[in-house]
């Protein structure tokens, strides 16, 4: 990264995110209150079941969470080394590994980590699971790893069946399999922290769940159809991805409420972070921690605003579940999680209607690795009649991040491909008017 | 001919398009060392492993952006080239992210823009998680799986069917095992260079197992014959190696690799099914547990294997090569150093090598710093 780029961050302009972050603060404070007076605290992946923790009164720090606060901090390169001296691999799972490593930092973020006693984490590709058992060998944690499982066949249209129908599309043994993990973990947690998993809490959990989710759902629904948009991603991150982490309690629903009760007054008064908004962009991969003052170049340029990060948009539609058994509910949930933002043709089908429903001009596809099936996203989005352009760069690896030369790659981008296709959407919905 | 250059020959069979049968019975192709071969015997199949081929890209690189392994891009490539079209149908399985992403693509390009030349393609889903909850969903998997064979055969296969092809199975694993024991690992000299030893275990892949073991069998009976190697031995781990470059590297400094566990190689005859009264069970099992692979087994058990291999293959040096986007293997790093210190070998890293390059220079000087100083080691 260029000494041009470094650090710049973005001032989050909602009220809910500042208070998102500042609850984060207390709550980080909290957490490490309690595992000083000797509480078991977990660490789990972005898509492992966390609301079994939270039935369990078992604190947890969300992996990706705290690798997002190093790289924000800058430690991304520092704390990769650190990982190489240990004899792991620093050109892999960055982003995954950066909490493991900050455990090696005498001097990380906020203090650090708390000691860690378990880790949760669902087993995508082949390093994870050797990430996960790292924090056995090197933290003394104890790895509750949830199987990836691969469905001979799939309904790419996931969305308009996952609410209600997921037992049949997701598929009876890959529920089974999620729902007898769970079961196993939950009984492991049980004996070992002498705690009784609280049946009737879990069910309020889901509810609460459901409910923040439908506040998000109602948030991305309002910010596709508005224009100029209300807010940036930017914005909408903190906002979401806090309550996200906290999901399942009664703070996080009613975040999701007032963050989407200001995106409403925000709308109704016409208010935009760019007033003359002229194009929509929409960001996919993970959030460029290390640079999140990179999305507001575009707007003060081209008028052109990131409306759209999978953060939103997953929340909206990837985590509603109805169902009479709350654990089986629960494993409708995550036992396809990542299929949806990492596997064709889910993956693809899904920012490929994302990008029609928020009427979006052009997507901007970070990528490192192929992880994601990008040739199949490309394809799905530019299908739906939206320009890609796909650039490298990784949330967890500041080293390798060119701001200077992105930028100017996605201005020629915005130049050449997106604003025609901008002009012809404002024209054709100045005559729908 | 002799047996070893028969079995060589068939070796190369592997990066031609696959025949459509072999020894009177249509050939299935498979990736992934998880396929349980013994199904497609029982099926009445002859199963083909479908390998990578170097140098074979072109067709699925528009497909594949960087961090898939190469070797699941070659056979992606190959695939939409039509190698596989003339076999009665391909199968894949979960062992390692290549060739799950090599399913998903495959899969959705036949969605999207279907290609005549790939035949019907199925996948078999087998976990590794070392727990009763995945045995029972590899168990309903594996269900699935031989039904699925029996469609394909237009005939039913029964568990005695199975225990057949399962015996028949063990005898070329018992064999892999024999050229193991007695062509590589004599304390006065292995009898076959790691070249010559990879492509004898690799020709069963690619051959019937009536003529493997009959070639096996010659081979050992005319072992005698064949000169003693001298070099460094070397134990191989790491990545898995369907063609030699690799071998053809370290033994062109050398050394002489008289062990690896890799699936391509002397790992091939470590998961035995035996007599089994519950022989699905057994079955899934064996792929599921045994004989673990870098990808989808803990770094612990693949270091206590990588330790007792080499071990009782008397090599001097252990070397972890590692394949660019095969990103298990480099994690288990750490604790193979640590497992390898108790028997006393030491252990030399070559990471992220390309897949199948025709050369590779800073394999080169690595492997050529860790055996002068393993030679100097042992010399004093």
């Amino acid at each position: 990264m260029s000494e041009f780029t470094r650090g710049r961050r973005n001032d989050a302009s909602l009220p809910s995110a500042k208070a998102a972050t500042t609850y984060q603060r207390q709550w980080f404070a909290r957490l490490k209150e309690r595992a000083a007076a000797g509480d078991p605290v977990a660490l789990v992946n972005a898509d492992a079941p966390q609301e079994i923790l939270r039935a369990l009164d078992i604190p947890y720090v969300v992996n990706q969470w705290w690798a997002s606060v190093c790289a924000a901090k800058q430690r991304s390169g520092p704390y990769l080394r650190l990982l190489a001296e240990r004899g792991y691999p620093a050109d892999q799972e960055q982003y995954n590994s950066l909490a493991l490593a900050s455990t090696f930092d005498d001097d990380p973020p906020w203090g650090g980590l708390p000691p860690i006693s378990f880790v949760l984490a669902e087993m995508t590709g082949d390093a994870l699971r050797k990430v996960f058992e790292a924090w056995q060998r090197e933290r003394g944690a104890t790895f509750l790893g949830f199987e990836r499982t691969v469905p001979r066949e799939v309904d790419p249209y996931w969305w308009n069946r996952i609410e209600n129908d997921w037992e049949a599309l997701v598929g009876k043994q890959r529920i089974d399999l999620m729902t007898a993990e769970l079961t196993g973990v939950i009984r492991h947690l049980e004996v070992t922290t002498g705690r009784t998993f609280d049946e009737e809490r879990f069910r309020t959990v889901m509810d609460l769940v459901n409910e923040q989710q439908r506040y998000n759902r109602a948030t991305r629904d309002l910010i596709a159809r508005t224009s100029p948009a209300p807010i940036t991603i930017a914005d909408s991150i903190p906002s979401v991805m806090i309550p996200q982490w906290h999901r399942g309690t009664e703070w996080a629903r009613d975040a999701a409420r007032t963050f989407y009760e200001e995106v409403r007054e925000r709308a109704d008064n016409g208010e935009s972070p760019c007033p003359d908004e002229q194009i929509r962009l929409m960001w996919v991969g993970t959030g460029l921690w290390f640079d999140m003052g990179f999305y507001s170049w575009f707007q003060e340029t081209y008028g052109a605003m990131f409306v759209w990060s999978m953060y939103l948009g997953l929340a909206a539609d990837g985590y509603i579940r109805h169902g009479e058994d709350p654990l089986r509910t629960l494993a409708g949930r995550f036992a396809a999680f990542p299929d949806m933002i990492n596997a064709p043709p889910w993956a693809s089908e899904w920012y490929a209607k994302e990008a029609v429903h928020n009427r979006i001009d052009g997507a901007v596809h970070m990528a490192t690795t192929d992880r994601r099936g990008n040739y199949f996203v490309n394809r799905a989005i530019e299908a739906a009649g939206v320009p890609v352009l796909q650039i490298v760069g990784d949330s967890g690896d500041a080293r390798s991040w060119n701001q200077e030369a992105v930028q100017a790659q996605v201005a020629e981008f915005i130049e050449k491909r997106v604003a025609p296709v901008a002009a012809r959407r404002r024209a054709r919905e100045e005559r729908r008017r | 001919m002799d047996a070893l250059g028969q079995l060589a020959a068939l070796y190369e069979t592997r990066t031609g398009p696959v025949p459509a049968a072999l020894d009177g019975r249509p050939t299935v192709a498979y990736v992934g060392a998880d396929v349980p071969v013994e199904v497609l015997s029982a099926a009445g199949f002859a199963p083909f492993r479908f390998s990578g081929r170097s140098g074979a890209y072109e067709s699925a690189a528009r497909y594949c952006g960087p961090g898939i392994d190469g070797a699941a891009v070659s056979q992606l490539a190959r695939l939409l080239d039509g190698d596989a079209a003339a076999s009665a149908g391909l199968t894949l399985s979960a062992d390692c992210e290549g060739t799950v992403r090599l399913f998903l693509y495959l899969r959705e390009i036949q969605r999207l823009e279907r290609r005549p030349g790939i035949p019907r393609l199925t996948f078999f889903d087998l976990l590794h998680l070392p727990q009763r909850t995945s045995a029972v969903y590899n168990r309903t998997r594996l269900d699935a799986f031989i039904a699925e064979m029996s469609d394909w055969a237009h005939r039913p296969i029964t568990d005695a069917d199975l225990r057949d092809a399962a015996a028949e199975h063990d005898r070329v694993r018992a064999l892999i095992r024999a050229v193991g024991t007695e062509l590589r690992s004599a304390p006065d000299g292995p009898r076959l260079t790691g070249v010559q030893a990879l492509a004898v275990i690799g020709a069963a892949f690619v051959s019937s197992p009536r003529v493997w073991c009959a070639l096996a069998e010659q081979l050992l009976a005319d072992a005698g014959d064949l000169p003693r190697r001298q070099g460094i031995r070397v134990f191989l781990t790491g990545c898995g190696h369907d063609n030699p470059s690799a071998y053809q590297l370290i033994e062109s400094l050398g050394a002489v690799i008289v062990g690896e566990d890799h699936d391509w190689g002397a790992l091939a005859g470590e998961r035995d099914i035996g007599p089994s009264q519950h022989i699905r069970s057994t079955l899934g099992r064996s792929r599921a547990l045994a004989a673990p692979a870098s990808a989808g087994h803990a770094a612990a058990v693949r270091a206590e294997q990588t330790a007792r291999m080499a071990a009782a293959c008397g090599a001097d040096l252990v070397v972890a090569w590692a394949r660019q986007y095969d990103d298990a293997p480099a994690w288990d790093v750490p604790v193979q150093r640590e497992s390898l210190e108790r028997v006393g070998i030491p252990l030399a890293t070559v990471p992220a090598q390309p897949y199948g390059a025709a050369s590779h220079d800073d394999a080169a000087d690595l492997l050529m710093s860790a055996l002068h100083e393993r030679t100097a080691e042992m010399s004093r």
